[in-house]
């Protein structure tokens, strides 16, 4: 059997090891190459730079442990934007597996930022239904949300007195590792026509370019590329900072090797033709 | 009345969603609000029967004995102990190891979450890479004009999304990549959103307006 032949062949256990060296080698070797900031996760930066100290952002981070890497960057980088600015978090999750991670980024990112529960920042936490409970925000927040995720009555929370729906917003960006953002687009800006910015894994933002050329969505940051982006943009020096930017790294290895199997396995194909 | 009384009611509650959507006066709003609250309700229902459901499936799975009968003893503890993690009261103290009650720092829930679910989840995600790895070695073959395309676009993409592209090849590569995602992409993306509306619409209208039955159930 010649080289061609075994490389058709080849056990899938070989690829498999390819990729994991890929993937671990550069946890050890940081190369750093620069990374290109797009215009759709630019105009998601900008938008909050022209926000004044005070004004309010609604915030959905809906995703699981299984986007953290690519999802979990974008969301702390957007967080440390806003509280550095002095710009107040309203967050919801409506994603069934999210709420506690949601909890976690937030508390996280606002204690380096000393800001006050109630004050700074309000968690309403879950409810099921996304698109129902998104729509009846629309209407008043306490409709949903009578109490936020702690069992606080919402209307005893200084931030919340002066915040009846979305209108009292300045924006909704939800960062969402679900068909959930679907109902963002759908009910949260087709209805009340708040400006509304996404952020989604690599493998959904191909699907939202078109609500970003349509004008549904003014902002669209994808996938860990996307966080990278974002962890330019915001500035802060040092690794815990930048994270996406180190794995950035790790996918154009795996993304390498990926390429050079299926180069592979194509010159091996057409080597190959025609033989049993 | 056994068909005409639903049928009256999605006709109403059809045209009055619709209509609604256009008519911004505070009763219609009253409604329309109330209305979603029924679907969360409606829901919660739905909810109880899923836990039965799935409950007395993997019950009798164990009664039976039947092959990775094992594996439904984990789910049932699992559901147990993850579902009333999120009951338990803030003043109940489970020990250092476990944690509190509530659902903040230290809780029981929140460990759950944290060592539980979490590894689990990102250990089903992170696998994917392998498999997809593999995958593209076997499946991507340029064996017609349309698969090589695919094929093409792919290695473009793939270059172009992240840094070592440009880095090789020059900033044509992230600009090609950035065309096909904006253009090709969305156009195509585009044209099946408006093909799945569409079918949505007339299929909606064909419900309120009663043509379409099958949702009635009974099949006579």
């Amino acid at each position: 059997m010649g080289f061609f032949e075994k490389m058709r062949q080849i056990d899938r256990r070989w690829i498999f090891l390819a990729v994991g060296v890929a993937i671990i080698l550069p946890f050890f070797f940081y190369i750093g190459l620069p990374i290109k900031v797009t215009p759709e996760v630019k105009v998601l930066y900008d938008s909050v730079e022209r926000l004044k100290p005070g004004d309010v952002v609604f915030f959905a981070p809906e995703y699981d442990p299984g986007t953290i890497p690519e999802l979990q960057p974008m969301c702390h980088a957007f967080l440390r934007q806003c509280f550095s600015k002095g710009i107040k978090i309203v967050a919801v999750c409506l994603f069934q597996l999210g709420p506690a991670q949601a909890e976690q980024d937030l508390t996280l990112i606002a204690k380096e930022y000393n800001q006050k529960y109630g004050v700074d920042y309000v968690y309403l936490g879950y409810k099921p239904y996304p698109e129902t409970v998104i729509l009846n925000m629309g209407e008043d927040f306490r409709k949903s949300f009578p109490k936020d995720y702690y069992g606080n009555l919402v209307d005893t929370l200084p931030m919340m007195r002066n915040l009846k729906n979305y209108s009292d917003t300045k924006m909704i960006i939800s960062i969402n590792a679900t068909s959930g953002a679907d109902y963002w687009i759908r009910s949260a800006h087709g209805r009340y026509n708040i400006p509304l910015g996404l952020g989604v894994t690599a493998v959904m933002a191909t699907d939202y370019y078109t609500y970003l050329q349509s004008g549904q969505l003014f902002a669209l940051v994808g996938g860990m590329k996307g966080a990278a982006e974002m962890e330019q943009l915001v500035g802060l020096e040092g690794k815990k900072y930048n994270r996406a930017t180190a794995r950035m790294d790790i996918q154009n290895f795996a993304h390498l090797v990926i390429i050079f199997f299926v180069i592979l396995g194509n010159v091996a194909y057409f080597a190959t033709w025609g033989k049993k | 009345m056994r068909k005409e009384i639903p049928l009256a009611i999605m006709l109403v509650t059809g045209v009055f969603m619709a209509v609604q959507f256009f008519v911004p006066h505070e009763i219609p709003s009253l409604i329309y609000t109330n209305l979603n609250k029924t679907v969360q309700v409606v829901g919660a229902v739905a909810l109880v029967l899923g836990i039965v459901s799935i409950l007395s499936i993997h019950l009798a799975k164990i009664g039976k004995k039947q092959p990775g009968f094992g594996y439904s003893y984990f789910l049932i503890v699992f559901f147990v102990l993850m579902a009333s993690s999120g009951f338990l009261p803030k003043s109940l103290n489970l020990g250092s190891f476990l944690g509190h009650g509530g659902n903040e720092e230290g809780s029981f829930f929140l460990n759950m979450y944290n060592y539980v679910l979490n590894p689990v989840q990102s250990t089903m995600f992170a696998l994917l890479a392998f498999f997809i790895a593999s995958a593209a070695y076997r499946a991507f073959r340029a064996r017609s004009i349309i698969a090589t395309l695919l094929l093409l676009t792919a290695i473009i993409v793939m270059l172009g999304r992240v840094p070592i592209g440009p880095a090789i090849f020059g900033d044509w590569i992230a600009e090609l990549a950035d065309w096909i995602m904006a253009v090709p992409n969305a156009g195509a993306k585009r044209a099946i959103i408006v093909g799945v509306g569409m079918g949505i619409l007339s299929l909606s209208l064909k419900m309120v307006l009663g043509i379409e039955r099958a949702w009635l159930g009974g099949g006579r």
